[in-house]
């Protein structure tokens, strides 16, 4: 080994320490490391690594060595500045120790084993200590152990402040966002719940300063009494189950006046367990939400009142339809009945036109009520009541198209159907055929004489496609996308009809499942589609009118 | 005289309306298609008749001052030999709700209104026994 070649036995004198040091190097070493490892002092010996256990020795054996050969021609601490002496070992082999948790005791221990060792090695080997070589060994250990001793203060030292510190700053950090933590926080302990700790969230929803700290919670907020948090608090406490609540009401005397406020928590209680098992606090982590809740009954009520509102206003419109049917009932009639009075005579015959006339307007004036009070409807949220059974659309086309055939008659045009094979949809038949009808009427409203309206249904893919197509004017692209809304009228003029129709075909379209639209040339004519679903699923009823 | 003509020959009409005018209109139409009409202006004046006077089917308003038709119904109703009678309500009130309610109270249908004479003797031959 490199060790050997570095010390020569030839300078040494037999029975000397110097010469028992270099001969018996490796069993000094064995005899220290076993000592060390075996001795109750140094527990921590055990979880050093061999080599590193026997690190400082062999340096340490080699300082001696030299010390005692070149003494006294070298003085004690000459070479310090060049060479790590007695102390430089003492600080390494602490820096070593301290990293496996060493105690001071553990190191000098450890050092002073050292010193038993070479002395045993020395008797066994009937070496005697010269005074000067005994004064050499136990100064070297002496100022190792001193030097190792001072250093593992000063690292222990140093940690410790450190630890310290580092404490130190995570309360700092700790206590910082406890306070300022949005959340209102507080820690409630034992049977009385005292505040142990409220951060200043909590002290300002709760309207009180810090000097509530230490006292029970039901005597730093007596308001808080009879509001079953306490029953709330004893419960967690007894079942060491975490309660939560949203947006529970809190009756608070924030002003400190008597007056009590409604404040709004969103909140949880978790129990807290001391090292025992036992439950001791209550953790309190709280949200204020009064403007929340506030914010949202305001807007609840103004939901209400819109409601009802709405709703006043259907009824009210279902009374005014009802008052307005009576009168409508009596004309209806007495023009009925005048018509069948009137005789061939030539005043019989203009009685029953102007009777017949009356007949119309009264017809007219109904269908507006019934618009009026299915828009109603539609404003106020509600769907179109529809009772929807099978029927043959092409029959429902095909009443509608004759219902006003006779108008369109009148003004000399033609209703061209193309309405043949029976097809079947789930539908309600009566808002269908108005839906028809009004599809009709408004092509007859708009197509000069002599034009040409066909009505036609087909069979497409799931769906079936109704059409009213007329030859008229057609619609300016860019009326189109208001043909649909309520009150609107293609021409602003035109006082016949309240533009309701559309608005409402579209809504019975839709209720049923249905698409809507228009396509349109200007100078050719308009053609209005939609679509209601097949009535495929159903079985075929065979009696079906 | 026959049945084309009168298609309400024998029938026995009891008509309640608060609508004057309507009442009268309606006793016309009837009375011209063979009905034997009486009239009553509202429920009470309505349960004084039946008794001297028992008809075989109801006409009837809903919506009427002091007592409506529903009350009405239920009260001829509760006459012995009027128990089964047959009853229509006529009314301008049309929504479904309305629909479902008068049917629910035991009209046979509900007729709304405005009506043309034709419904009117169409619904009567309908459900006068």
């Amino acid at each position: 080994m490199g060790d050997e070649e570095r010390f020569s036995t030839a300078a040494l004198t037999p029975g000397r320490l110097g010469w028992l040091l270099v001969t018996f190097r490796a069993e000094l070493l064995e005899r220290w490391t076993q000592r060390v490892l075996q001795d109750p002092a140094v527990p921590d010996a055990n979880r050093l690594p061999k080599p590193t256990l026997e690190d400082h020795v062999p340096a340490l054996v080699e300082r001696l060595v030299k010390r005692l050969v070149r003494h006294p021609v070298e003085p004690w601490g000459e070479r310090v500045g060049r060479e790590v002496g007695a102390s430089g070992i003492g600080v390494a082999h602490a820096h070593q120790r301290i990293a496996l948790d060493y105690s001071l005791p553990e190191a000098l221990r450890e050092l002073s084993l050292f010193r038993v060792t070479v002395l045993a090695l020395c008797e066994e080997h009937h070496v005697t200590l010269h005074g000067e070589e005994a004064e050499l060994l136990h100064a070297t250990i002496d100022e190792m152990m001193t030097a190792s001793a001072s250093e593992l203060e000063r690292i222990s030292r140093h940690m410790y402040e450190q630890l310290l510190r580092s404490a130190e700053a995570e309360r700092e950090r700790l206590k910082m966002m406890f306070q300022e933590a949005p959340a209102a926080i507080c820690l409630l302990r034992g049977q009385d719940f005292t505040i142990e700790l409220a951060n200043l969230r909590i002290l300002d929803v709760w309207g009180k300063t810090d000097s509530i700290l230490g006292q029970p919670l039901m005597e730093a907020m007596p308001e808080l009494k009879g509001q079953g948090f306490d029953d709330l608090l004893r419960g967690v406490l007894k079942r060491g189950v975490t309660y939560q609540s949203k947006e529970q009401l809190a009756r608070l005397d924030r002003n400190r006046d008597g007056l009590l406020e409604d404040v709004y928590f969103d909140f949880v209680y978790v129990p807290l367990r001391a090292t025992d098992g036992t439950i001791e606090s209550v953790f309190v982590h709280a949200y204020e939400v009064t403007e929340k809740v506030i914010a949202r009954r305001r807007a609840e009520g103004l939901r209400e009142d819109a409601v009802r509102e709405v709703r006043t206003r259907e009824d009210l419109l279902a009374v005014v339809s009802h008052d307005l049917r009576n009168p409508l009932s009596t004309v209806l009639m007495g023009a009925k009945q005048i018509e069948r009075w009137a005789d061939e005579s030539e005043s019989g015959v203009r009685t029953k036109k102007a009777a017949g006339t009356i007949v119309k307007a009264v017809d007219r004036m109904n269908r507006l009520v019934n618009d009026l009070l299915d828009l109603a409807q539609l404003e106020a949220g509600q769907a179109l009541p529809i009772e929807v059974e099978r029927h043959d659309v092409v029959e429902l086309a095909r009443q509608a198209a004759d219902q006003l055939e006779p108008l369109a008659t009148s003004r000399r045009l033609t209703i061209r159907t193309n309405l043949t094979t029976p097809t079947y949809v789930l539908c309600d038949g009566d808002r269908v055929q108005q839906a028809l009808s009004n599809l009709i009427g408004n092509a007859i409203k708009f197509t000069r004489e002599g034009g040409v309206i066909s009505v036609e249904a087909r069979r497409t893919d799931g769906e079936v496609l109704l059409s009213v197509s007329d030859t008229g004017a057609g619609i300016p692209g860019d009326l189109v996308p208001n043909l649909f809304k309520p009150y609107w009228r293609a021409d602003a003029q035109r006082k016949d009809g309240a533009g309701l129709g559309l608005s409402i075909v579209k809504a019975i379209v839709e209720t049923h499942g249905g698409r809507i639209w228009v396509d349109t040339v200007p100078g050719k004519g308009s053609t209005f589609y939609f679509t209601l679903p097949a009535a495929d699923a159903v079985p075929a009823n065979k009696d079906e009118k | 005289m026959n049945s084309t003509t009168k298609p309400l020959l024998g029938a026995r009409v009891l008509l309640v309306d608060d609508n004057e005018d309507l009442r009268e209109l309606f006793a016309s139409v009837l009375q011209e298609a063979g009905a034997d009409v009486r009239m009553a202006s509202g429920a009470k004046d309505a349960m004084r008749t039946v008794l001297e006077w028992p008809p075989s089917i109801v006409v009837s308003d809903l919506a009427m001052p002091s007592m409506d038709g529903f009350t009405l119904l239920r009260e001829v109703r509760s006459i012995d030999q009027l128990r089964q009678i047959p009853a229509i309500a006529v009314s301008g009130m049309t929504r479904a709700r309305d629909r479902a309610a008068a049917l629910a109270a035991g009209f046979q249908e509900l007729i709304s209104k405005p009506l043309a004479p034709d419904d009117l003797i169409a619904v009567v031959k309908r459900w006068a026994p």
